[in-house]
């Protein structure tokens, strides 16, 4: 008999031995899936006639089971990459099991192999049978596309290396502690230290790299591409190639260290911790010093961090460290009397959280103050959080014209995916010219400069466990900038704003650039290709006078989008809209609240033109009424003709419509602003579209009107 | 052949094993005797390959033990504390054997087996303590490794089954020329059995002798000397281990050949004396207490 065969009966028996684990395994996850695919299908019960969206539905439940990056099936294979890693090396803790096992005649080497591998290799298999299962349902159904089975095949692999990432993870774990107990610590360890060393990792990398060091560009490229900072950014998105390969990268490096661990742990560490004794002061340090910065991080979810707020954060810091300290000396000792043993180590552990925080809080690091400079910058992105973060944004890019379709109605729009804005602007609204760059930057040194007044109670907290609310109390302006370097790597600052600080000049070449007009203008409320029916021309007077009906809406509805994209802002000043559509989908629904023509809407007017429809030129709408709201308590004002004649002419010039620029009003909201109804002599008004007017240029006398209320 | 050279095991800042040098010949039963703590498990575990020696070797057959998948096949380690993996039978752990080690005797299992009148299809975990020393012993053997490495294992076994153990090593010692080394402390066992011992002490080694040699060159006296003189004159020309009296009757234990301390005796006047053999329990008190492992400071 061979080595190899040996070995290979080995396995066959660990398989064996193993196989309960397998099985259990098995069982849950055939259960689990069929059991989410038909939770996914209930809840679209009612849509499922609905032909537009069926393959939307199904492409959608079919991302939810297979989309590892949130599905359930990565969650399935981060633990049993973890419970298999624990189960499969157990043995290690039990000095009779290593006798027989490390005296029989396989070596370290190929008993790792095939332990890891077999596991590896039983996990693909499970795992491809599950999948196999879904697709096949999914084929017979007849809702299986060649991108469906590409997206699932990505998915399944995403799976094998979440499950090989937490094998490898689970096996040092194993080899480096000495019981269960520090095993599963050590795993909890891994994971939750992740948060700190983020946030410390990102600032030392803004000390290191950018800010003291003057370093030459190609060696601080040469640091980028060694540095894994994309992978930040991979975690915020779904089952990425570039998560993936770290991954996989990850995995590797990882697996080779376990090896090592395994094959030189000493059979006499059985049930011995390596790390225990030697490191346990370092070990148990660091975790005091995590469960201190958490508990201090925590304390910003829980309170306000006003001067109160901020003393909550210092107790809930020294309340966390404490109860780390005192279990971690339970557990180092196995002793329950030892939890206050090392008293001068708990010490040490606080005195560097403090000196951690206030580093934070003073902006030690330089890491709030750093602003890149304008030729480093290959592109940028601005989130303005109140002007684009009202409302709930729901996806859906169309393959066919690469229109991203926007909505904040997930009722409706079941087919469309969550993005946060800051990833469509980061996508879809990329600034590269020089001037958009800078003017950025500009906004970034005013939000240094001019922090709003609840700035300093979070100051001790870095950017990225900032509160991206929106405080009523207070008056700010939260602006998300991401820097993408030439060298590769992003930078990501937020600021919160004071509103008193004048951004008017460069978020006039922000909402004025192409590259704000092609992200935002075709971000409206549009709907797929082909949903809409019909489209009714609605007068001043709102009476329907033409209707659109068959290919003719498709081309309107495309004029009218490329007149909203190339209509510049300064002609929005002091011009009303002709007439307005409303569009209906062939059961009758009405779909849009109302797009307003007018009157260089050329591309527009020429469609309609050639649909026998002739929108006469004239200015057909005269204003009659202008109703003033104030923002804060929704009372009015009316301006009425003839008595307020000149001041209504005013107004008129420079109100712009605030359905042009969706966050128009906020962008240039203050604390005294208003919007405005325009009512025509039918009494009409134009429904949702409301006017505003930029600060700085309301007429002195309507100025002065709102200012005695 | 196995050769021990100068071998060292230390666990953290205790000594476990401590410059061993010893051979052991192929065909003969090794015994491997020694005090609390003396490190044989420790030395039978590097034996097995199962600890890396911190320094010095061990040689088998010409090549090293540890991750030598050649030289383990030749190697069978039952521990002092056996484990059999959960749910197995009798017949599952032969099939893990058979799995692993080359020309396992399958029919040689169910004949012993059933001579020891153990159920093969029966769980392990319910065999007692005794039948799990057999079972272990039954799957070692019929392995048919050149040396069979046993840790403390006629311990829980009772004396018929000892008895049967030790034919069925004598057997398989003819058969199939296995070399059995054999850890305990149970001394009066081993004497039975054992052509060679080596006997451990603070992780070194105190001898390595052929028993029946060994037994040959120590011996116990029971004298009456007539006179003062004469006592002084035999104690001071001889290579006493130890002493007691006993009123006028002094026992010493006396390292020498028959012949020679015979001859020693006869030289000097006493009214009467005894020249008895040592049995191994003996000659490992006598030869600890040399080394200061001595009841007397333990007690006092």
């Amino acid at each position: 008999m061979t080595s190899r065969t040996s070995l290979i009966n080995y396995i066959k028996g660990d398989v064996r031995r193993k196989s309960w684990m397998y099985v259990s395994f098995m069982v849950i996850l055939f259960f689990s899936m069929p059991f989410n695919v038909i939770s996914q299908l209930y809840m679209y019960r009612d849509e499922l006639n609905v032909s537009v969206y069926d393959r939307m539905i199904m492409e959608r439940t079919l991302a939810t089971i297979l989309k590892s990056a949130y599905g359930t099936a990565v969650v399935w294979a981060a633990i049993a990459g973890t419970a298999w890693g624990m189960l499969t090396f157990f043995y290690l803790y039990s000095r009779s099991r290593v006798d027989l096992i490390h005296s029989l005649p396989i070596t370290r080497v190929r008993l790792f192999r095939a332990k890891i591998w077999t596991d590896f290799l039983i996990f693909a298999v499970i795992s491809l049978a599950a999948y196999a299962s879904v697709v096949i349902v999914y084929a017979v159904n007849g809702h299986m596309t060649p991108d469906h089975f590409i997206y699932s095949v990505r998915s399944y692999l995403v799976g094998l290396a979440a499950y090989a990432l937490m094998n490898v993870i689970t096996v040092i774990a194993v080899m480096l502690t000495g019981t269960v107990f520090m095993g599963v610590a050590a795993i909890i360890f891994l994971f939750t230290f992740a948060f700190p060393i983020r946030v410390m990792a990102d600032s030392l990398g803004a000390v290191f790299y950018e800010t003291y060091f003057c370093m030459p560009d190609s060696t601080i490229n040469a640091f980028n591409k060694l540095i894994p900072y994309d992978i930040i950014a991979c975690l915020n998105r779904d089952g990425g190639t570039g998560l993936w390969i770290y991954t996989v990268v990850l995995t590797v490096a990882l697996y080779f260290i376990a090896k090592m661990l395994y094959i030189k742990r000493p059979s006499e560490g059985a049930g011995i911790s390596i790390l225990h004794r030697p490191v346990a002061v370092v070990t148990s340090s660091i975790l005091t010093i995590e469960a201190a910065l958490l508990g201090a991080l925590y304390s910003a979810y829980l309170f306000d961090l006003d001067r109160w707020g901020g003393i909550w954060c210092w107790i809930l810091m020294l309340l966390f460290a404490l109860l780390a300290h005192m279990l971690l000396q339970m557990v180092i000792e196995q002793d329950a009397r030892a939890f206050l043993k090392n008293k001068g180590q708990f010490a040490v552990c606080i005195a560097i959280t403090v000196m951690i925080l206030l580093g934070m809080r003073w902006d030690v690091f330089g890491f709030d103050r750093y602003i890149p400079k304008a030729e480093d910058v290959e592109f940028a992105t601005i989130t303005q959080e109140y002007v684009d973060g009202s409302i709930q944004q729901y996806e859906k890019v169309d393959s066919d014209n690469s229109l991203h379709y926007i909505s904040w109605d997930n009722d409706f729009y079941s087919n469309y995916t969550y993005v946060s804005n800051y990833e469509y602007n980061y996508d879809n609204m990329r600034f590269r010219e020089e001037n958009e760059i800078k003017s950025i930057i500009s906004i970034a040194q005013k939000g240094i400069d001019n922090p709003a007044a609840d700035s300093d109670s979070r100051g001790f907290l870095p950017y990225i466990i900032r509160d991206y609310g929106y405080n009523d109390e207070l008056y700010y302006n939260e602006t998300v900038i991401c820097y993408h370097l030439n060298s590769g790597r992003e930078v990501v600052r937020s600021y919160h704003i004071d509103d008193s600080t004048d951004l008017l000049p460069e978020l006039s070449v922000i909402y004025g650039s192409d590259t704000y007009r092609d992200a935002k203008y075709q971000a409206k409320e549009f709907y797929e290709a082909g949903y809409i029916d019909s489209i009714e021309i609605v007068d001043e007077r709102y009476e329907t006078v033409a209707r659109v009906e068959g290919k003719s809406v498709e081309e309107l509805l495309d004029a009218y989008m490329e007149d909203v994209k190339t209509y510049p802002l300064a002609k929005m000043e002091g011009n009303l809209p002709r007439v307005f559509m409303r569009s209906y989908s062939d059961n009758g629904a009405d779909c849009m609240d109302g797009y307003y023509i007018y009157p260089y809407y050329q591309k527009t007017l020429q469609c309609l033109s050639e649909c026998g429809i002739v929108i006469s030129n004239e200015r057909v709408d005269e204003v009659e009424r202008i109703e003033v709201y104030d923002y804060e308590d929704g009372e009015g004002h009316a301006l009425t003709r003839p008595a307020d004649n000149e001041l209504m002419d005013e107004i008129i010039e420079c109100a712009i419509p605030e359905v042009m620029t969706y966050g128009a009003r906020y962008f240039f909201k203050s604390e005294d602003s208003f919007y405005m109804d325009f009512y025509n002599k039918y009494d009409a008004d134009f429904n949702c579209v409301s006017y505003v007017i930029p600060k700085g240029r309301v007429p002195e006398k309507l100025a002065a009107m709102l200012a005695e209320d | 052949m196995i050769k021990i050279n100068n071998v060292v095991k230390n666990f953290s800042d205790i000594k476990a094993v401590d410059g061993i040098n010893a051979d052991i010949s192929e065909g003969s039963v090794f015994g491997l005797v020694g005090t609390n703590g003396a490190g044989k498990s420790t030395l039978m575990r590097m034996l097995a390959g199962v600890l890396k020696p911190d320094s010095g070797q061990i040689i088998i057959d010409g090549m090293s033990v540890y991750e030598n998948e050649e030289v383990k096949k030749q190697i069978i380690y039952i521990s002092d504390e056996q484990y059999f993996f959960p749910n197995y039978t009798a017949d599952e752990c032969r099939a893990f054997y058979a799995g692993i080690y080359d020309n396992y005797d399958n029919e040689l299992f169910d004949e012993l087996i059933g001579k020891m009148g153990l159920d093969k299809r029966r769980k392990v975990n319910t065999f007692s303590k005794g039948m799990k020393k057999q079972l272990s012993i039954i799957l070692g053997v019929c392995a048919h490794p050149k040396y069979l490495l046993c840790d403390e294992t006629f311990d829980g076994l009772d004396p018929v089954m000892r008895q049967a153990v030790k034919k069925l090593f004598i057997a398989m010692m003819e058969d199939y020329n296995m070399t059995p080394i054999i850890a305990s402390h149970n001394l009066r066992e081993l004497e039975d059995i054992c052509e060679h011992v080596g006997l451990l002490h603070k992780g070194g080694i105190l001898f390595n002798r052929d028993l029946e040699e060994m037994k040959l060159n120590i011996h116990k006296v029971q004298c009456i000397f007539k006179d003062a003189d004469g006592r002084a004159d035999f104690e001071k020309n001889t290579d006493i281990m130890s002493t007691s009296v006993r009123g006028s009757m002094y026992t010493y234990t006396i390292r020498g050949g028959v012949d020679e301390i015979r001859a020693r005796l006869d030289d000097i006047d006493m009214i009467f004396y005894e020249l008895l053999p040592l049995s191994l329990e003996e000659i490992f008190i006598s030869e600890t207490e040399v080394v200061g492992y001595d009841i007397k400071n333990i007690i006092d």
